[in-house]
């Protein structure tokens, strides 16, 4: 079983990840957007951080940074559909930023589930 | 078409006179005219010394001299003229003559007009009529010599030279064709006017007066009378050539001002006939020089101009192409947002339906097709990326084979590749992805065109060397503006295409053949259009071969197409080797 922090402005996607996560036995918290990875204590709390990259307010990229600042032993998980334009891609710049896994839009939640699974969480 | 009737009467005038043998018969009236001015002056002289049936001793001399003596060299001069509006000479040879003709149709008068003085008033007179050789008889007849000799060439020379000049009009109306402008000048021609029409008859008429006594010691006539008729002679002479002078300054200064109109108003094709060889010509020629330079700089103006034209529509295209990518980039987040909702509740509801329920198959149709979705997305994007993909040396040979490997694993079932490999690695510039791209879209298309028909699809590649000839040919058929699809189908049961250009030297060349279903001119015509397709929705998008060509121009590459309703097709690719 994970603490798992979940941000994804899409509500129905968050809302089936969520819930098939949970199913899976983990502990998860959700959000419609990145504000909330401010909370340093949110993020030093959270075994894995599973966020989009392209968010209102607080973008991917930002919750990325926050959440390895407040907890370098947290697993990330970033997910995208691809950017706002074909040139700005963030999946890979996400990785360097310091997400472990990165999943394309559209997905299987199942996909989600084992790349959570397989941090042996 | 209908002309006005005057213009007609005239156009078919000016068709007939130069019609067959008419330019020489023109020209031959021209030379004629010695006789004529003999047979008037001397048939006057002896009309009114009373004695007419005179002139009939005179008829032997006209007739062999001043005309079979002269329109033989007359002929001889002509010919080549002649022979090239029969259809039978060089139309060199017949420029170069008539740029002489008129000069030396006035040395050819002068000479017969010599012999014919010497004949009529020193052979003649003398040997065959035993006239004695008296200072006055032989006064009398210098003074006759002196202006027949002047007057006869003088009226031929400027007949013939109105002649020429119609001549050359004419052909330059018809063939659009100029001889060379001659070094004659008006000068030297008024000059010919006054010596010839006015100093001629003087010194003749002051020689009978000053030698030749008031009764002429030959006919009995006052000398009065060879006087006149020398006037009367001189002012023939001279209005001929002033008739013919302005005829040709009417002509040329005539065409030079309706040129300079129809330039001005911006008829800049507008050409002058070369119609004399003075400066007349000279300005003439000149003129059509300004024209054409005039012509050729607005023309480079206009290139100029298209140039710029070309650049702002592909500036143009550019953007256009950058901002169909941010669309599509667009588009693509907020699709892949929505199949993914698909996508995830669909599969947890399939997975929430008890075993064998029918609904489980529905469910996993949807996952499918969001599946699909996906692909599509993917394609749209590839298509539109924005940037060109990093070209770095690549090994066609290793590529080609991976490509191979990874098509047998998903269309091999049904259908057979036979992959033929160089033994050598084979290195171009170029991106692994494309590569592999362009062969992957056609050897699926080639593998649909082969369902349910025996046979293999087979993938060749190999090296050649792209020679000049080869590279050339294709370059007239494609044009030099770049990577325009040419169609050939000169051949109904082999449609070809050519894409992109080639440059000469060594070449990788990808053949993908299948003995399938080939295209209909109708699908051939279309096959490199982008969202063109002829698999059923689903199954493809239209993109794949607008791909090809994207990627394959990319790599300064070119395609061939060849194609048959039920032969089958073959594509090849050819992508410049490096070191």
């Amino acid at each position: 079983m994970a603490r798992i922090v979940l941000f994804e402005d899409e509500e129905a996607l968050r809302l089936l990840l969520a819930e098939v996560l949970e199913e899976a036995g983990h502990d998860v918290v959700s959000a419609g957007d990145g504000a909330a990875s401010r909370d340093a204590g949110l993020m030093a709390a959270a075994d894995v951080l599973i966020t989009d990259l392209m968010m209102p307010g607080c973008d991917g990229l930002e919750v990325i940074a926050n959440a390895r600042a407040a907890n370098p032993a947290l697993r990330i998980i970033a997910m995208s559909g691809g950017g706002r334009t074909v040139t700005t891609d963030f999946l890979p710049m996400a990785q360097e930023l310091g997400a472990d896994r990165i999943l394309h839009k559209p997905f299987l939640p199942d996909d989600l589930a084992q790349a959570v699974a397989d941090f042996g969480g | 078409m209908t002309l006005a009737p005057e213009a007609a009467l005239r156009a078919r005038r000016q068709a007939r006179w130069l019609d067959g043998s008419r330019p020489w018969r023109g020209y031959a009236f021209a030379l004629a005219s010695m006789a004529a001015v003999d047979l008037a002056l001397s048939g006057l002289f002896v009309t009114l010394a009373g004695r007419p049936a005179a002139i009939l001793l005179r008829l032997p001399e006209i007739a062999v001299i001043l005309l079979g003596l002269n329109l033989c060299g007359g002929w001889l001069l002509f010919r080549p003229v002649a022979r090239w509006l029969d259809g039978r000479g060089p139309a060199e040879a017949a420029l170069a003559r008539l740029a002489r003709l008129t000069a030396w149709t006035g040395w050819w008068a002068v000479a017969v007009a010599a012999v014919f003085a010497v004949s009529s008033f020193l052979v003649m007179p003398f040997a065959v009529y035993g006239l004695a050789p008296t200072p006055e008889t032989l006064a009398i007849l210098f003074a006759r010599a002196l202006a027949w000799s002047v007057l006869l060439p003088y009226v031929a020379y400027f007949l013939a030279a109105d002649h020429v000049r119609r001549l050359r009009r004419l052909i330059f109306a018809r063939h659009g064709l100029s001889a060379a402008v001659g070094a004659q000048t008006l000068g030297a021609k008024l000059a010919l006017i006054v010596a010839g029409g006015a100093l001629a008859p003087g010194a003749s008429i002051a020689v009978t007066l000053a030698l030749v006594p008031p009764v002429s010691p030959i006919t009995g006539q006052p000398r009065e009378l060879i006087i006149v008729v020398t006037l009367i002679g001189a002012g023939l002479a001279l209005a001929v050539a002033f008739w013919a002078m302005r005829r040709s300054l009417d002509s040329s200064l005539g065409a030079l001002m309706s040129g300079m109109a129809k330039i001005g108003a911006g008829g800049r094709q507008t050409r002058l006939a070369v119609q004399t060889d003075d400066e007349l010509g000279r300005l003439a020629d000149g003129f059509n020089a300004l024209a054409a330079a005039l012509g050729e700089s607005e023309a480079q103006a206009a290139r100029a101009e298209a140039d710029r034209a070309r650049a702002a529509s592909q500036f143009h295209e550019a953007q256009k192409h950058a901002a169909l990518g941010r669309m599509a980039g667009g588009v693509a987040h907020d699709f892949n947002n929505i199949l993914a909702i698909m996508m995830g509740y669909a599969d947890v509801a399939r997975r929430r339906l008890p075993e064998g329920d029918a609904n489980a198959r529905r469910m996993a149709e949807i996952v499918k097709a969001a599946e699909r979705g996906k692909a599509l997305i993917a394609q749209i994007l590839a298509f539109t990326r924005a940037r060109p993909p990093e070209h770095a040396r690549l090994d066609l040979r290793a590529s080609v084979a991976e490509t191979a490997e990874w098509l047998q694993a998903s269309i091999g079932r049904g259908v057979a590749l036979e992959l033929a490999l160089p033994d050598a690695p084979l290195w171009i510039m170029g991106d692994a992805t494309g590569a592999h791209q362009v062969v992957a879209n056609l050897c699926v298309n080639a593998a649909h065109a082969m369902r349910g028909r025996a046979g293999a699809v087979s993938v060749t590649l190999d090296s050649l060397t792209i020679d000049g000839g080869r590279a050339e040919g294709l370059r007239d058929k494609v044009g030099a503006e770049g990577p325009a699809v040419v169609l050939d189908e000169s051949r109904a049961d082999r449609l070809r295409a050519h894409v992109g250009l080639l440059r000469p030297g060594p070449h990788a060349r990808v053949t993908v053949r299948d003995a399938g279903t080939g295209m209909a001119p109708e699908v051939f015509r279309h096959v490199f259009d982008h969202y063109f397709t002829t698999k059923p929705v689903g199954e493809g998008t239209g993109l794949g071969l607008a791909a090809v060509l994207g990627i394959v121009t990319q790599h300064d590459g070119a395609i061939t197409l060849e194609t048959a309703p039920g032969a089958g097709t073959m594509f090849e690719i050819f992508f410049p080797l490096t070191d």
